[in-house]
């Protein structure tokens, strides 16, 4: 189910919608502080050295 | 049991054949539904030579290639579930140049071979240190340059962090603009 949900996001829309304009990747990744989440993974688990 | 059975054994390691140097690795941060636009955008921007873009079902392989060709691009595809025989004469089309990109799911266990391949997209980020390692390392013989790139989603997070743990590798943001003498050979003109 879950999996059918991801396909349908991912391939579900019609492929020149608003492909006009280039995929902003700065503005995407600004919304990922991969820094911030790793240390909140490796604090997740203390147990792992 | 190796001391008990093997007599002599001759101990090789055959992961240390892969190698990610000579590799670019970097990540775009993307929700599921903007994959195809980020994708499209990619084709558009990077000096493409060959690409191999890695899917991790073979439902999803189909699914983009079909994709990638409504988007007007060459592609061709394999994946597990095809016959063997077909699969071979696809890649060995591949290997000869007759189209740029191929979309596959984890079919390559000694690593990609084809120098031809400057760019490989993972799509869907792996879950395995070891699947990764297989779709971006090169075999020493073959080290040369590339750039692999890597679709991540919020859920990737903890793979992300523990294929760069275990393989003791960065993998960086995509810079606005990426080096060409990062993946790109000189061509014979410019010399």
């Amino acid at each position: 189910q879950r999996w059918q949900a991801r396909d349908e996001a991912c391939f579900g829309s019609p492929t020149h919608n608003g492909f006009d304009q280039d995929f902003d990747f700065e503005k995407n990744l600004a919304l990922f502080d991969k820094q911030a989440v790793f240390e909140e993974i490796a604090g997740q688990r203390p147990d792992i050295v | 049991f190796m001391e008990k059975h093997l007599k002599e054994p001759y101990e090789i390691n055959l992961m240390e054949e892969l190698t990610l140097k000579g590799v670019t690795q970097y990540y775009a941060f993307v929700q599921e539904r903007q994959k195809v636009h980020c994708l499209n955008t990619l084709f558009s921007k990077l000096q493409i030579n060959q690409s191999i873009i890695f899917c991790n079902s073979t439902q999803r392989v189909e699914l983009l290639a079909k994709k990638i060709t409504e988007l007007g691009y060459c592609c061709y595809y394999i994946h597990a579930k095809m016959a063997q025989a077909h699969r071979n004469r696809v890649f060995h089309d591949f290997r000869n140049g007759l189209c740029r990109n191929l979309v596959c799911s984890d079919l390559f266990t000694r690593g990609i071979d084809v120098q031809a391949v400057n760019v490989v997209i993972n799509f869907d980020f792996p879950k395995m240190a070891e699947t990764y390692l297989h779709r971006i390392g090169r075999s020493g013989r073959f080290g040369h340059l590339g750039i692999a790139i890597n679709l991540i989603t919020f859920d990737d997070r903890f793979a992300l962090h523990r294929i760069e743990q275990e393989l003791g590798t960065e993998i960086k943001p995509i810079p606005k603009v990426i080096d060409p003498a990062l993946y790109v050979a000189k061509s014979l003109d410019d010399s």
